[in-house]
């Protein structure tokens, strides 16, 4: 069976020794010796990501690059360019799609050093980082001033600002507060040539033109580096309350979840979490109840206010047959539960060694739909898929369990992948809700949009990286 | 080639590669690169395992750069024991001569000819005239460790000071200690370790000692695996019995310290050993003290980085001034530690900043005004 995983296994294509060495004697002008490594101790740690196991391309980078300043990022790349190099951005590594492996060798971009909060601007209420501040970071810094930034990934302790919006991650806060697309207002590029530009505007509103900050935002470095973000943030919630419900049935905790989107209740987070999940999870030594399925929602907002969306949310839940229903009004039953949550996939794996973790999303009166394709799709393949996510904005993680070791489980598993996306396509959804395109879903973005859609994107990727150096190999194949 | 045992396969199977290290591993904050941090380590011993690359100077390096504060493990989704995996990779290198480093072989050396890891044995009767008047034998011994009784006399003076007025029942190895080689252990030299711990445990009961007081947390823990083995012999870190004194009211804390001040976790008390609040608690028995808590604290404390002073010095600087600075952002005029290597790492570059940093017995002891 023909797999876009498998297919990147065969990938080998390095630079020779001599075009290193020119190369590394060329970026030592602007770059000291702690700057940059051509170790291979060093690069061979930058050869994956969390990527599943399968999506190993095994291909060395060349060069690792940490640098600190937007002007030796410019220069990097400009030398990269005029030697045609490929270039490869890297926040945390934290990505599962590949987006951050170099399928062709070439040099990786550590942002790890540029790092730091530059202005913080309480009336506006935006704040202008570097792409290598961790999520969390930076929302231990606001949170100090009484901000947030909302939309975060379920791994903010690691994952980087910059990988985020090259990702437009969203995380279970995306159905009230939108995905990083929505918070990114101005964008410092470093342009394939080299050239540093700036898109957007500092203005909550602006019809200047094309919008280029929203096509930098999720083309996971294939268009450019950020080097500077300026970004909305937004004044922390009086009060937030986590309200948990237990069900028989997943189809009705998903026909709750789509009341709720379509009611004025604005949850802040709508979660989902299936038998196999939560029997995993509980598993794990974390406390859940023993049901089919539970629904976890979050609002936030003034207290009275989130006190009286409450008892509508609850009302809901007993409507759709919910069981038990529990509310987390302290920081510790909030963090408690959303532990919970965040366990799933490691718990997943001490049930099976290996995961592939899905990232579909349908329009969310489809999801109760979409649960009964996984569920046949797990029955027809007799292969175990724990599905759990952001059902409130249709966004599911199917997690698909194997064990390497086994061929025929190995052949199901992909064969339970391709099943899904077309599900998903089948039901108007798409195949990457905030993990993005990498190399593992490259296929279906045709699928998804359409010969004539995607042939824009070539034009796009080729008008402003025609040497395609850029982070080559992921999202499009303009070589095939 | 080494093939690495079932053990360590297991864990290596139960890496997700999630990267939730990143935001606790202290030599990765330090150095800032994938290869620092427990989940580049496991990408290269991976690597090792899957014979995708050989044990060069980096991978060597790599290995043994890691302090083993154990922070990674209370932090991971799928419960890696990160160290107790490195310690079995470094004693299956040791045993197949590609491990320890030329610098640890030299201090298992120096262990061999003088019982003192750095090659400083001192008779403890020449420390202090106090250490004559203590009795030959007793059910306690006070056990200073290489760092004490080599570079830090004062501390051993004080301690020595402090038992005897609150008139605690002790003893000493009055001729000199013999390493308890924990360091050695974590380098993957697990036999010296366990040969060391059997000449202290027939030194112990050729005293009649069956409770081992150490100022020390590396020793502390190596006689709390001796006491777990025994069952013969009780092990206390110094806070425990200093805490234990002034709640029975034999320590009088009089003299007020009118200082702001906090408390670094020593990893191998904190997380190795799960005593967080005795020393806190001990701190804050002191007079006058405003206490504050540094951002990182407890489970989540960094590394000073002692564990790999040698030879990684310039990592072990960087990973201490960290916290120094983590502790001056606090507003802590004096960081108090429980670990003599922590003092002594801390105090190297604490100078750059306005910052005093003190062992909980030199505190104590101000206190008691002794």
């Amino acid at each position: 069976m023909e797999s876009d995983i498998k297919y990147l296994i065969s990938y080998t294509n390095k630079m020779n020794e001599e075009k290193v060495s020119l190369f590394a004697e060329r970026i030592s002008d602007f770059l000291t010796e702690d700057e940059f490594s051509l170790e291979l101790a060093e690069r061979y740690c930058y050869v994956k990501d969390v990527s599943p196991i399968d999506v190993s391309v095994e291909t060395l980078p060349d060069v690792i690059v940490w640098p600190k300043t937007s002007e030796q990022v410019s220069n990097l790349v400009k030398v990269a360019s005029e030697m045609s190099i490929p270039v490869i951005p890297r926040g945390a590594g934290s990505g599962e799609a590949g987006g951050s492996m170099p399928v062709e060798g070439g040099v990786v971009i550590d942002f790890t050093f540029m790092k730091n909060v530059l202005n913080l601007d309480e009336k506006n209420l935006t704040c202008l980082v570097e792409p290598g501040i961790v999520c969390d970071d930076l929302n231990f810094i606001l949170k100090k001033k009484g901000f947030f930034l909302p939309p975060v990934p379920a791994s903010s302790e690691m994952a980087t600002i910059g990988g985020c919006v090259a990702n437009n991650a969203g995380g279970y806060r995306t159905v009230k507060y939108g995905s990083f697309k929505n918070w990114v207002m101005e964008l410092e590029v470093v342009l394939p040539d080299g050239d540093i530009i700036r898109t957007g505007a500092k203005t909550r509103k602006s019809s200047s033109g094309y919008d280029l900050t929203r096509l930098y935002v999720g083309s996971e470095g294939t268009l450019g580096v950020f080097t500077k973000i300026l970004l909305r943030i937004h004044p922390l919630p009086q009060c937030i309350r986590l309200l948990t419900a237990t069900f028989d049935d997943i189809i009705d905790a998903c026909d709750m979840a789509v009341e709720l989107m379509s009611s004025d209740i604005m949850p802040s987070a709508v979660e989902i979490m299936d038998h196999l999940s939560i029997e995993a999870v509980r598993n794990f030594g974390v406390e859940l109840p023993r049901c089919d399925s539970i629904l976890i929602v979050e609002l936030d907002g003034l207290e009275v206010d989130v006190e009286q969306r409450l008892e509508r949310v609850r009302k809901t839940a007993l409507d759709h047959k919910a069981n038990e229903v529990n509310v987390g009004t302290s920081e510790e039953e909030i963090n408690a539960l959303w532990k919970g949550r965040k366990s799933i996939t490691p718990a997943l794996v001490a049930i099976k060694p290996n995961i592939i973790d899905e990232d579909i999303a349908v329009p969310v009166a489809n999801a109760p739909e979409l649960f009964r394709h996984i569920k046949k799709i797990s029955e027809d393949l007799d292969i175990d898929i724990a599905t759990y996510g952001h059902v409130g904005d249709g966004n599911l993680h199917p997690d698909i369990l194997f064990d390497k070791r086994n061929p025929e489980e190995i052949e199901k598993a992909f064969r339970a992948v391709e099943m899904l996306r077309e599900a998903t396509l089948s039901l108007d959804g798409t195949v990457t809700a905030e993990h993005g395109i990498g190399l593992r879903r490259k296929k279906y973005l045709e699928m998804e949009y359409g010969e004539k859609e995607v042939k824009i994107m070539n034009q796009i990727k080729l008008a402003l990286d025609p040497k395609n150096i850029m982070n080559p190999k992921k999202i499009l194949d303009l070589s095939e | 080639m080494v093939q690495f045992n079932e053990d360590i396969q297991e864990e290596l199977i139960k890496c997700t590669h999630c990267g939730t290290c990143r935001s606790i591993c202290t030599t990765f904050a330090y150095k800032g690169k994938e290869s620092y941090n427990s989940r580049g380590r496991i990408f290269l011993l991976e690597g090792l395992q899957e014979r995708k690359i050989g044990f060069d100077k980096g991978v060597i390096d790599r290995i043994y750069s890691c302090s083993m504060c154990k922070a990674c493990e209370l932090l991971c989704p799928s419960s890696v024991k990160f160290t107790d995996m490195m310690k079995c990779v470094r004693n299956q290198l040791a045993a197949e001569h590609v491990g320890p480093l030329v610098n640890h072989e030299e201090m298992a050396s120096l262990i061999d000819d003088s019982g003192n890891i750095f090659g400083e044995p001192q008779r403890l009767v020449d420390l202090s005239p106090e250490v004559e008047k203590l009795p030959d034998k007793a059910p306690n011994l006070l056990y200073l460790g290489c760092t004490v009784s080599a570079f830090q006399p004062s501390l051993a003076k004080t301690t020595i000071k402090i038992l005897r007025e609150a008139g605690y029942n002790f003893t000493m190895m009055k001729d000199g200690e013999y390493c308890c080689s924990s360091f050695l252990d974590l380098v993957g030299l697990g036999q010296n370790y366990e040969a060391a711990m059997e000449t202290n445990l027939r030194r112990l009961n050729s005293l009649g000692v069956s409770n081992v007081v150490t100022l020390c947390p590396f020793c502390y823990g190596a006689f709390n695996e001796l006491s777990e083995k025994t069952r013969s012999i009780g092990s206390q870190h110094t806070t425990e019995i200093l805490s234990d004194l002034v709640k029975k009211g034999k320590i009088d804390l009089k003299k007020s310290f009118d200082h702001t001040v906090t408390y670094f976790d020593p990893c191998h008390l904190g997380r190795y050993r799960g005593m967080y609040e005795v020393p806190r608690e001990l701190i804050k028995s002191v007079p006058g003290i405003e206490y504050v808590d540094m951002i990182r604290n407890r489970e989540k404390s960094m590394c000073c980085g002692g564990a790999i002073r040698v030879p990684y010095y310039d990592i072990r600087s960087g990973m201490s001034e960290m916290i120094v600075k983590d502790a001056y952002e606090s507003g802590a005029e004096y960081i108090i530690t429980a670990c003599p290597s922590c003092l002594h790492n801390l105090s190297t570059v604490s100078f750059e900043y306005d910052i005093e940093v003190m062992n909980i017995e030199d505190l104590i002891a101000y206190s008691m005004n002794v």
